[in-house]
């Protein structure tokens, strides 16, 4: 949003590094036969986009939400719903006719995680600071009680696609590679997508409003109707990375909306940085990686990962976005 | 156009109470374009309780506030400043992290109907560029455009925040205390820039400075506990026994 | 009408453990404005610690005292070295921290007691049965929890408004840095209120042990219900922590067992047995829901 200094070569390597990152690894997986790696991977990309769209909300909206896992649940079930029911060939809800095909599922996702976050997002916006982190946190929690009360769709054991994944416009998608290049792509998408939004005067009043909502409505704006429309975008967004999560696992569960969930997309936005969009695909991939990493040691990895990240909390705040703008600048960026 | 001397801002009969506390009792007034009325009175008078139901942040318990006849009573404080309502607030109201250029930039950009309010980078929008330099320049902070406003010293924020309310081009502007914390030649150039400005609008002042209340504005109201105790040009104000009584003195005394 | 009376009293002592919980939550985000997720561990602490000792010991007493302790201990030790760090850092920070917390408690529990859950007993000499009213019996340990949390919370009150202590910790709450200049060690104060309110989750947790499972994760949900009672209460609030746990726990306990009934009497048997599942589940979300509607915050909160 700030009218930017940065050269191309840094912004290539904080923006593009991660993507390429991304877009290599599951190639050179396969190059050495470790073709069980690419989920792994693809859950980075999947992570990556449900973070940079919290990303989006708690950078420039302030909107500290801990309840995202709902959004990313819901997703996931639109995925499951209707995949159980193409494959029974019963009615899907609403009387709805199932469906398995990531050209219905991902809108389809989409449009119900936005609806969904409307009124969520109304209820929170009546508050901020701690109470907006509980009530988002809070609903979010309903949803997971809603999702494990469904018996229709297994309650707190979910579903299990074993019948297989969605198509995509009518093509198999069990190719990991290809299922890969889809959420890469998705991501790609809406990075660039919120990008524009953050540059455009709809980012500019979401960051007005943060900064001093008395004087936005002394100038003549209503910021709630942006903000909710903000949350509303924000939980759209996840709701397709739950919806290419379920596909990637072949399975849904209410734990995709467990609230630790909610948890680990607010850390991988802060190791990222909040400096720009690209450091939720950092974060992705630092905190994703280092849980790989871990658990190659120790199944207690948590023992671990939870004192680590009260250290970066207490004495690293900037993220990996930090870092890097402190490496090339040589000197202390101020992100305050 | 502005027609001089029409009214562009009444509040009539105005009450507020905050619990047993009133602070805003039969409150009435008019604003003229072309005029500063100054809204004057000792601390606690009441002031920014009215000022506030003027600008629509607070609602009056009773009476009503009238724009260009209209009653806007009902209306909240975004749709008043659509309408033309423009404010400055007591503490330097600023957005930290913006550049002032941005700034007045949002300001300019409240007052339009953008087409392409989600997509095109509002950086680039040359009409959204262009009034804001011009109001930035105006106020003789030109060079302070890139500065991110967390960074400007205290009288340049009064000028970034000037600037911001003039930006949308105000039917009526409210002017909390604007001189707070000036040295002598801000408030001099302040106090330019504002008779400038009573042409092409109304300004309602409140302002603790007397010098400066004497000297600029056409109206002073002079309100003690949340009333008007007198109301006329400031020659008559300065003469009158009641107001002597209730405020000046006790302004010279602190 | 016996029926009722039971679920009222469950509804009651659900509130209780609520209240043990929510109150120390209120009393440390209103004093040190520190927002706890971690306040959930200090209550699995509690049951965990009882549990063991308990078990190890066959004396209930013995693992209430060290379930209590150990919350308190562990209190402590999390203030000194990670707590104290966050008091003046924004929500967002705490929110990661204490998440960070949650992720090595939750973790280390599984580490030294196995995944599989232990079993809290209800105490022998509370395990009987009384009329509360003729021909309802009431588990006796109930009543004693009921009890017990009444008698906490009482002295709780009375400690904040009644004490000198009391008085210091609300004038902190007021002004902390005129608090510091009177001479009282404001370090030292912040951190006796913030072991004060892990020794309630403790308690709350030892007081709950014997109706949970006691696992690993298991401060959540509680932590949870325990924010639903400060949002509808209003934050910093005692008194609304009170109203806020009884309306979460009789609304949650009554709404599970009569909810059915009123469903299948408002839309027929098959609609209400799929909604009722879900909609008692969902209920005081949704009470939170309306609550946030009407007071954006909560009913006994300050505004702002």
């Amino acid at each position: 949003m700030r009218p930017d200094a940065l050269t191309l070569r840094r912004r290539l390597i904080r923006d593009g590094l991660p993507m390429l990152l991304l877009a290599v690894a599951p190639l050179a997986a396969m190059a050495v036969d470790a073709g069980w790696l690419v989920p792994v991977f693809t859950r980075m990309a999947v992570f990556a986009l449900a973070a940079m769209a919290l990303h989006f909300i708690l950078s420039i909206g302030g909107m500290v939400s801990l309840g995202h896992a709902a959004f990313f649940a819901i997703g996931g079930y639109v995925v499951g719903i209707g995949s159980q029911h193409a494959y029974d060939e019963t009615p899907a809800p609403l009387g709805l006719p199932g469906w398995n095909d990531m050209l219905i599922s991902l809108p389809a996702a989409f449009a119900v995680g936005a609806l969904i976050a409307v009124p969520f997002g109304w209820l929170s916006l009546r508050t901020r600071g701690a109470y907006f982190i509980m009530i988002t946190l809070a609903l979010a929690q309903m949803i997971f009680y809603l999702l494990v009360s469904l018996r229709a769709y297994g309650g707190e054991d979910g579903i299990s696609m074993w019948w297989g994944r969605n198509t995509l416009a009518g093509l198999e998608m069990s190719d990991r590679l290809a299922l890969h290049a889809v959420c890469l792509v998705i991501l790609a998408l809406a990075w660039w997508v919120l990008s524009r939004m953050t540059a455009a005067p709809f980012g500019w009043v979401l960051d007005g409003a943060r900064q001093n909502e008395a004087r936005m409505r002394a100038l003549g704006y209503r910021p709630l109707a942006y903000q909710i429309g903000a949350f509303a975008l924000s939980g759209g967004i996840v709701a397709v990375a739950g919806a290419l999560m379920a596909n990637v696992d072949e399975f849904v569960s209410p734990g995709l909306g467990h609230w630790t969930v909610s948890g680990e997309l607010l850390v991988i936005v802060i190791l990222g940085g909040l400096g720009s969009l690209s450091g939720a695909v950092w974060g992705a991939l630092v905190l994703l990686g280092l849980e790989e990493v871990l658990m190659e040691f120790t199944q207690h990895w948590a023992v671990i990962m939870g004192p680590l990240l009260v250290v970066i909390v207490l004495f690293a705040r900037g993220g990996v976005g930090g870092f890097l703008d402190r490496l090339n600048m040589g000197k202390r960026h101020d992100d305050a | 156009m502005t027609t001089p001397d029409a009214p562009v801002l009444e509040a009539r009969d105005l009450h507020k109470s905050f619990g047993a506390l009133v602070a805003t009792n039969g409150l009435s007034l008019t604003v003229r374009t072309g005029q500063i009325h100054a809204l004057i009175g000792p601390n606690g008078a009441g002031k920014s309780t009215a000022i506030a139901q003027l600008a629509g942040s607070l609602r009056p318990d009773a009476g009503e506030v009238l724009f260009s006849g209209h009653s806007v009573t009902r209306l909240d404080e975004a749709g008043r400043a659509r309408l033309g309502l423009a404010r400055s607030f007591q503490i330097s109201a600023l957005f930290p992290e913006m550049t002032a250029l941005e700034s007045v930039m949002l300001a300019v950009q409240a007052g339009r109907r953008h087409h392409a309010r989600f997509w095109k980078p509002a950086s680039a929008d040359d009409s959204l560029l262009e009034p804001a330099r011009q109001a930035l320049y105006t106020l003789g902070i030109g060079h302070l455009a890139r500065t991110r406003a967390s960074d400007l010293a205290h009288g340049q924020r009064r000028l970034l925040e000037m600037a911001m309310a003039l930006a949308r081009e105000p039917r009526v502007l409210l002017l909390d205390e604007p001189m707070a914390g000036l040295g002598f030649v801000e408030t001099r150039n302040l106090s330019a820039v504002i008779h400038a400005l009573k042409a092409d609008m109304g300004i309602l002042l409140v302002e603790h400075d007397m010098d400066v209340v004497f000297r600029l504005a056409d109206v002073v109201t002079v309100l003690v506990d949340g009333a008007v105790i007198a109301s006329g040009p400031p020659s008559v104000i300065r003469d009158d026994p009641d107001v002597r009584r209730a405020y000046l003195s006790e302004d010279d005394a602190c | 009408m016996l029926l009722f009376l039971e679920q009222l009293l469950n509804g009651v002592q659900l509130s209780v453990t609520l209240l043990l919980m929510a109150s120390g939550l209120t009393l440390i985000f209103g004093i040190m404005s520190l927002l706890n997720l971690a306040h959930g561990s200090l209550f699995m602490t509690g049951a965990f610690v009882a549990a063991w000792v308990s078990g190890e010991t066959g004396s209930w007493a013995l693992g209430l005292l060290a379930g209590a302790g150990a919350a308190f201990a562990v209190g402590l030790l999390i203030e000194t070295v990670v707590m104290r760090r966050l008091y003046d850092r924004d929500h967002l920070d705490q929110v990661l921290a204490t998440f960070g917390l949650i992720l090595f408690f939750n973790e280390m529990v599984r580490l030294v007691w196995g995944i599989r859950p232990m079993r809290l007993d209800v105490p022998d000499a509370l395990s009987g049965f009384v009329e509360v009213v003729p021909g309802a019996p009431y588990p006796v340990y109930r009543l004693v929890v009921i009890g017990a949390g009444l008698a906490v919370m009482l002295a709780l009150g009375w400690l904040v408004r009644g004490t000198r202590i009391g008085m210091r910790i609300r004038a902190g709450s007021v002004d902390r840095e005129m608090i510091g200049a009177l001479g009282v060690d404001i370090g030292r104060l912040y951190s006796l209120v913030f072991a004060l309110g892990a020794l309630l989750a403790g308690l709350a947790g030892v007081l709950a042990g014997p109706f949970l499972a006691v696992q690993s994760g298991m401060g959540e949900p509680i932590l949870i219900l325990a924010f639903v009672v400060v949002v509808i209460g209003g934050i910093g609030s005692l008194k609304g922590a009170v109203v806020g746990s009884l309306v979460v726990g009789l609304t949650d306990t009554l709404g599970r067992v009569y909810l059915p009934d009123i469903l299948a009497f408002l839309f027929g048997e098959g609609a209400a047995e799929a909604g009722a599942a879900a909609l008692s589940s969902m209920l005081i979300f949704l009470v939170m829901a309306v609550v946030l509607a009407v007071f954006p915050s909560g009913l006994y909160g300050r505004k702002g």
